[in-house]
């Protein structure tokens, strides 16, 4: 239904299609009513003709009528004598032709029925003539001769003869009459079909208009509802924009840390909010329509720097900045500045907003915090320059002592070359001290230089069997231990990554230690071993770093110390015991704490008076 | 056989050095001719010199003013003439980086002068006996510094 509807009202829908069924039927309803109009022409001139053939006969009957009162009033006369019934008679003459006279004008159009009238006429005066004549020879007389009846005779035969000639005329008009109503009735017949048809046509017509309309009505209708519907629809969605918008420019304008204004295309600018008011202090009525430049310091401004803002938004679509800005009382605030461009949908630039935020409170903690920063930097630099010139000092210091210290003790072996012999025995005395002090001096100083050398700066890590590296050790301490007839008892040591060189000079201190330290009267006995502890098992680690470390401990039976001392014995210069008793500069272990500390480790002692003590190395883990 | 004595050279700028070094020479069982000079500037000066008579060795020092012995040390490789002198460098210093220094830069032996006055004249007799051109096609860096 629906689909059919459709297809007609495409169909229908075609204006041609409209207009042409609309001509169409304007001519067929101007045919039909043509043909009725002729058609009912037709009936009145039909209907007209029967009245006037019947007005006609009547006319003609009177006529017979007249005769026969004429011929009944001369016979009555005749038979009776009587004049009275001359009367009628002597009227009759006028009444004929009178009736002729109608005649005539009713049939003036017709010349034929004209010469048939006129032959009657013709008859009905002979017929007169001879009833006058036949009165005449009567003469008033009510007898009827042969003469008479002769005439009478005649009479009656040109009555007849008249009769059948006015029958003959009647005749004449029935069939004219009936020929007429023939058509008539033909006429008649046929225009019913024609109004039945034009009736037909015209509710045809009616049916398919009142169709249409109601259809195209009703296709009016829903579209007038859709289009309504939707009309709402937009209606509402755009209050709700206006709400949206609204509260859009209510949100902007009530910020208050941030000043988000409009600038045009050519940056000039056109609204303000709260924010803009608080950060920059202008009121709205003083400043918009002014260039935005007003916000920039005179030396910004002379750099075009606010034009250069906006060339960049307008090439890239924004620009971004932080510098300081002026207030309208001139004093000054950091701003945080994003330009951006606004694009309408030809991708014309029609204008930007410029969102600044007042940084200043910012910037200031953050240029304290770089004085800060700067300042723990400078002290920094100062220590690390202080520290380098600490380790040069110590270096160039020790180095430059040993050139005097040396000359010294080279003078000292050359005067006890050639000319001992000549000096007194205290003077031999003295000067031995003088070569045993400049001995000690050189040791110090050696010492001094290897301390300022264990640096881990600039040394190469490498991963090292330490196990090869005792084995080095021990050889060269061989001549000593061979001396003091001591032994070393070695466990596996790990592989792991140190500065070879130092873990040398750390083995070689602390067993320098043990043997220098050793009981007099005992062979020393020295052990050193390996074992993996966890961090938080070592007591001296304050605040483990690693998990998991080495730890190689190196044991010896010599004279032990005080445990209170177990912490000082790694300061520099510390000793225990008198000059005198044991030599020793008090550098070696404290350079074996600061080679343990280069990789990252702890060492620690621990010994009882007389019962030899324990060195404990440890080393972050680390898997072979 | 008569052998001419050899001619050494020592460049210091310490006169106490020079004064050990002349008497240590002496005790040397060898004929030797001495040419002293203060610095670096006079060691040039002298070696450029026309008719300056070269020396078979010389005993430089590292640490001197006006112009060093590193320096000169490479002055006299750079000079056609000069460049194959013996050089040895005799310097208080033992520092690994001008012991690395001067043997890249071409010396022939590094001394490190001593504390003890016979050590310095058996130093002293060592040198001046080596073969150089033996020593040299034989040096590497274990060889390089001299140890008695």
């Amino acid at each position: 239904m629906e689909t059919t509807f459709k297809k007609i009202n495409q169909i229908t829908n075609h204006a041609y299609f409209h207009t042409g069924l609309f001509v169409v039927a304007l001519f067929v309803l101007l045919f039909i009513g043509a043909i009725v109009y002729r058609q009912i022409g037709s009936l009145k001139a039909s209907e007209s003709l029967v009245s006037h053939t019947h007005t006609v006969n009547i006319e003609l009957g009177r006529l017979l009528s007249h005769v026969k009162d004429a011929e009944t009033s001369q016979r009555g006369f005749m038979i009776t004598g009587d004049s009275s019934f001359l009367q009628g008679y002597m009227l009759s003459d006028q009444v004929i032709n009178r009736s002729v006279n109608r005649l005539r004008v009713l049939t003036i159009n017709d010349l034929e029925y004209h010469k048939e009238l006129d032959s009657i006429y013709q008859l009905i005066d002979l017929r007169l003539s001879i009833l006058a004549n036949s009165l005449k020879l009567a003469g008033g007389h009510p007898v009827i001769s042969e003469e008479v009846h002769d005439e009478m005779l005649k009479g009656q035969q040109v009555m007849n003869q008249i009769k059948e000639q006015i029958n003959q005329q009647i005749n004449q008009e029935i069939a004219l009459i009936n020929e007429r109503e023939n058509k008539y009735r033909s006429d008649i017949n046929f225009a019913p079909v024609t109004y039945l048809l034009l009736i037909l046509f015209a509710i045809g017509i009616f049916i398919y208009s009142y169709l249409k309309i109601t259809h195209d009505q009703k296709t009016l209708k829903n579209s007038s509802n859709r289009i309504s519907l939707i009309n709402e629809r937009l209606l509402t969605k755009h209050a709700e924009l206006q709400e949206v918008e609204n509260r859009y420019h209510l949100m902007v304008n009530e910020v208050q840390d941030y000043a988000i204004i409009l600038l045009n295309g050519n940056g000039v600018i056109q609204n303000w909010n709260k924010g803009a008011e608080q950060i920059k202090g202008y009121h709205e009525e003083e400043i918009v329509g002014k260039f935005f430049s007003v916000f920039y310091p005179k030396a910004d401004q002379e750099k075009y720097l606010p034009q250069r803002l906006l060339d960049e938004a307008r090439k890239s679509g924004r620009a971004a900045h932080e510098g300081w800005r002026i207030r309208k009382n001139g004093t000054k605030f950091w701003g945080s500045v994003v330009i951006t461009a606004l694009h309408n949908h030809d991708n014309e630039i029609i204008g930007f907003t410029k969102v600044t935020r007042d940084l200043t409170d910012k910037k200031n903690a953050e240029e304290q915090d770089q004085q800060h920063r700067k300042s723990i930097e400078d002290k920094n630099a100062e220590l690390q320059a202080i520290n380098k010139e600490l380790a040069s000092f110590n270096h160039i210091a020790s180095h430059d002592l040993q050139e005097p210290l040396r000359k010294i003790q080279t003078f000292i072996s050359k005067i006890q070359e050639d000319d001992l012999e000549r000096i007194s025995e205290k003077g031999k005395e003295y000067f031995s001290r003088v070569r045993i002090s400049a001995n000690r001096m050189q040791q110090l100083i050696s010492d001094l230089l290897t301390y300022s050398h264990v640096n881990k700066s600039d040394k190469l890590f490498e991963s090292t069997d330490l196990n090869s590296i005792l084995k080095v050790v021990l050889e060269e301490l061989n001549p000593t231990l061979e001396e003091k007839k001591g032994h070393v008892e070695t466990g596996d040591l790990p592989t792991v990554k140190v500065i070879p060189f130092q873990f040398e000079q750390l083995f070689t201190n602390i067993i320098e230690n043990s043997l220098k330290y050793s009981k007099p009267d005992i062979h020393p006995e020295i052990s050193i071993s390996s074992s993996v502890v966890n961090g938080n098992d070592i007591p001296e680690a304050k605040e483990s770093k690693y998990r998991k470390y080495h730890k190689i401990t190196i044991s010896d039976n010599g004279i032990g110390f005080d445990p209170k001392y177990a912490s000082t014995i790694f300061t520099l210069f510390q000793r225990l015991h008198d000059k005198a008793e044991y030599t020793g500069t008090g550098i070696g272990l404290a350079i074996c704490k600061k080679i343990v500390e280069n990789h990252n480790g702890i060492i620690s002692a621990e010994g009882h008076l007389n019962e030899g003590s324990s060195f404990h190395i440890y080393i972050p883990y680390q898997a072979a | 056989m008569l052998k001419l004595p050899l001619h050494v050279l020592l460049a210091d700028d310490d006169e106490d050095d020079r004064l050990i070094f002349k008497d240590a020479l002496e005790e040397v069982k060898m004929k030797t001719k001495v040419t002293i000079v203060n610095d670096g500037v006079q060691l040039m000066d002298y070696l450029l010199q026309a008719d300056s008579e070269l020396p078979g060795i010389i005993f430089l020092d590292l640490n001197m003013p006006r112009k060093g012995g590193m320096e000169c040390l490479q002055d006299i490789r750079n000079n056609k003439n000069l460049k194959n002198l013996t050089i040895a460098i005799y310097s208080t210093s033992a520092s690994e980086e001008d012991i690395e220094d001067t043997f890249i830069k071409g010396a022939n032996i590094y001394i490190k002068k001593p504390n003890d006055f016979n050590a310095l004249v058996r130093i002293l007799s060592e040198v001046i006996t080596i073969n150089w051109q033996y020593h040299t096609s034989d040096l590497n860096k274990d060889n390089f510094v001299l140890s008695i």
